[in-house]
Order: C-alpha cells, then sequence, then structure tokens
C-alpha cells in the first residue's frame, strides 16, 4: 500500500536499469560498430603494433590488455587498458630483440596463453613458446585516449567519409 | 524573395517526415510565409493526402521534369491558406523519374518565388533521398525515441557530413514525457548526447495527429494539441525566433498524480 503510494506520488525512482537506459546503451555500442571505417584486419594491425611499441618501454601483461572504441562527441576514440610491470633495459637498438626480452624477463613458467595472432605479430614465433606473460599484479593500468581536436590523426576512427554511397 | 530551402529527411521510415513537412509548412504560411512543399517520395505520395489536397491534383512533379506541364501547374494552391503550395509526387513512377539536377534546376526556379520551400524526402539512403537533399540549404531530421531511428539517423548526419551539407538539424518526434520521466525512453539529452547534433523541436505523441491526418487537417491547425504547438514552435524558430522548448508536462508527471491523490 505504502510502498504503491510512493510509487504514485515519485513515480520510479531508480534509473539504473531501466528500459531508456539499456536503450542508451546499446545505442551507443550500435553507434561505435558503424562509425568505424577502419577494416577489421587494420584495427587489429594497429592495435598490435600499439603494444610492440608499449613493450620495447615496459613489460606488458599481454593477457589483461584490453582495447575498446568509444564515442565523445562525433569523434572516435581508442580506449587502451595496458595492465604494465618494470621498465625495459634498453641497451640494444633492435626493436625485435628488445621485444623478446621484454617477453623473456622471467623463465619460470612457460605460457602457451599467447594466442597465434599475437606471436606472428609481436614478430618471433621461434621464442614465443618460451615467453612468459608478465604478471599484471599490482602493476599501474595505463589509458591511451586519443586527443579530441580535429587532428588528421583521428580521422582513420572517426572519419564519417561516405562519399559515395550505393543505390 | 530567395526561399530558404529545407529538406525533411530521417532515413527510417515511419517516424513522421510527411506529418512534419505537411505541419511545419501550414505553421510558416500561417505566420505569413509564402511557402511551397514538395513531395519527393516518387511512387508513394502521401503528402497531399495529409495536407487535404488529394483530390485537387491534376500534373505531378514527374510532369514538371518531363515537360507535360509548367510548373505551375503542378502548384496546387491550398484552400485555407493561399500562400502555401503543394507539388505533389507522381503515384505511378519510381526514384529514377527524377534525378539531382532536376531538383535543382526545379528549386532554383521555385526559389525567387516564395519564403521557403519544404521538400519531403523518401526514407532511405538511396537515390530518393539524394534527389530531396540535393537542393537544400538545410536539412532537418526527424527521428523517434527508438534505438533504430535514433541509428538512421546518425547515418544521415554521416552522409550529409560528407556531402558538405552540414550535421542538420534534429526534430524528435512522438516524444512521451511520462516514459522520459520513468526511464522507460531515450531523452532528449540521450539523443543529442550520442548525436551531437542540435534540436530545432521535440514533438510529443498526441492521439490528435491520427485524427488530423484522417481528416486531411494538419494538427497544428488544432489549437488543443501539444504537438500542433510544437510544429508552431519549429516555424517559429525556422524563421529565425527563439523559443524556449515546451514544457513537456507528462500525462503522469508529479503534480498530476498529486492533485490525482486529491481529487483533481
Amino acid at each position: 500500500m505504502m510502498a504503491s503510494l510512493f510509487e504514485r506520488l515519485f513515480g520510479r525512482s531508480s534509473k539504473a536499469d531501466t528500459s531508456g537506459k539499456i536503450a542508451k546503451d546499446r545505442l551507443q555500442f550500435v553507434l561505435v560498430q558503424d562509425r568505424v571505417k577502419l577494416p577489421a584486419d587494420q584495427m587489429q594491425q594497429m592495435q598490435q603494433e600499439i603494444l610492440e611499441v608499449i613493450s620495447k618501454y615496459v613489460t606488458v601483461d599481454l593477457e589483461n590488455v584490453d582495447f575498446e572504441l568509444a564515442n565523445r562527441e562525433r569523434t572516435g576514440v581508442l580506449l587502451a587498458e595496458v595492465p604494465f610491470g618494470s621498465p625495459i633495459d634498453t641497451d640494444t637498438d633492435d626493436e625485435d630483440t628488445d621485444l623478446i626480452e621484454a617477453i623473456n624477463m622471467d623463465d619460470d613458467e612457460p605460457v602457451d596463453a599467447l594466442d597465434d595472432e599475437t606471436e606472428d605479430n609481436l614478430g618471433d614465433t621461434e621464442d614465443a613458446d618460451q615467453s612468459e606473460a608478465i604478471s599484471a599484479e599490482d602493476t599501474p593500468d595505463v589509458e591511451f585516449i586519443e586527443a579530441d581536436d580535429e587532428d588528421e590523426s583521428t580521422r582513420p576512427i572517426s572519419a564519417r567519409t561516405d562519399p559515395d554511397p550505393k543505390d | 524573395m530567395a526561399a530558404r530551402i529545407i529538406t525533411i529527411t530521417s532515413g527510417k521510415g515511419g517516424v513522421g517526415k510527411t506529418t512534419t513537412t505537411a505541419n511545419v509548412g501550414v505553421a510558416l504560411a500561417r505566420i505569413g510565409n509564402r511557402v511551397i512543399v514538395i513531395d519527393a517520395d516518387i511512387g508513394l505520395r502521401n503528402l497531399d493526402v495529409v495536407m487535404g489536397l488529394e483530390n485537387r491534383i491534376v500534373y505531378d512533379l514527374v510532369d514538371v521534369i518531363e515537360g507535360r506541364c509548367k510548373l505551375r501547374q503542378a502548384m496546387i494552391k491550398h484552400k485555407q491558406f493561399p500562400n502555401l503550395f503543394l507539388i505533389p509526387a507522381a503515384q505511378t513512377r519510381d526514384k529514377n523519374a527524377v534525378s539531382p539536377d532536376d531538383m535543382r534546376a526545379i528549386c532554383n526556379q521555385l526559389r525567387p518565388q516564395c519564403d521557403f520551400i519544404l521538400i519531403d524526402s523518401p526514407a532511405g539512403i538511396e537515390r530518393g533521398y539524394r534527389n530531396a537533399v540535393a537542393p537544400a540549404d538545410d536539412v532537418l531530421i526527424v527521428t523517434n525515441p527508438e534505438i533504430s531511428a535514433v541509428r538512421d539517423a546518425d547515418r544521415i548526419i554521416g552522409l550529409l557530413e560528407a556531402e558538405g551539407k552540414g550535421p542538420g538539424k534534429l526534430i524528435i518526434n512522438r516524444l512521451r514525457a511520462d516514459m522520459v520521466q520513468n526511464g522507460g525512453m531515450l531523452s532528449p539529452e540521450d539523443i543529442t548526447d550520442i548525436l551531437a547534433v542540435q534540436i530545432i523541436g521535440i514533438v510529443p505523441e498526441d492521439e490528435y495527429v491520427v485524427a488530423a491526418s484522417n481528416q486531411g487537417v494538419p494538427v497544428t491547425l488544432n489549437e488543443n494539441s501539444r504537438a500542433g504547438v510544437a510544429f508552431r514552435n519549429i516555424a517559429r524558430r525556422l524563421t529565425g525566433e527563439k523559443v524556449a522548448f515546451m514544457q513537456l508536462d507528462p500525462p503522469n508527471g508529479f503534480f498530476r498524480r498529486l492533485s490525482r491523490l486529491f481529487g483533481g
């Protein structure tokens, strides 16, 4: 009785899981997909290369890396969550060697959890078996957030160019 | 006179493009503008019915383009507003009977004769849409507060930006304020958050709209209709007047519930 009186007076109070909120979340998800004009394989490769660069400087917990696309105003945003560990000694100039060093820092337990694509893209499949996922416990996360400006570099994700839609 | 050419489009069908075109056209004429509305939905003409002019059609848009009549002969004068004209779509042809260049040529010819040209676009993003948008100075995008309609509006905004026609302005049609308040419907804020485009009108769901189109009398002429007020406000905003968005007093709003509880 009392509850229904309150409901009648104030309407439903919680907006947590209302269908309007669900609609907004689903819509945002769909539009992120719709607005991305970069082919999936190139997106995959771009993410892989970003990880390679980070791996030159710090150890990376590759298993817990998370890339996500979002919209800000009408600009696409790439969000990367990259758990990383200790810095890497960079005394050689060879990028590939650095990367392998990064992965082989500890030789305790071999991990085959790195999937095929990751192995391939990290450059050296032979050594991948002995590679080691670096523990992510207590490591800081870093978020790389794309600038919101009209810079050309934001284009591939945000570009909504559809100059010649098909009939 | 040099008319402003405004195209009303949406991507998704059934969201209220034709209703909007008819009502904004009538509302603009009512406040003294000379207005020509063009039905660009070739093959699926309906603007004539919504405006109550279906029994006066002799020539249509395709007759003009193919030279069977003069432009003037295809312009149907509204009974109540002599400064409002309709150019109807052909019913027995398809979108390919018209090209974007045809639409530009017709609009250039009409431009000196009036204050506003409103073009009712067909649904979709194909030829019919491109015909309708080609001559536009401004584009109004009609959407409903639901995922599919907003998604299609987003697609239209992307196409307009790619064509250099700007992001367009948004009309949210069939909003139910009571549902927005309960969290059961996307709110205007949700929609502008996502689309990042300016709103030029919010039209509440209103049963007078159905009655009006049954009768062929645009709802904006009904003084009791809240949708009618919303369409008049859009017309005023198009003329540059600053009009506050109307208070969406939901039928189940707090004060209404309160007064109902106490026998109001």
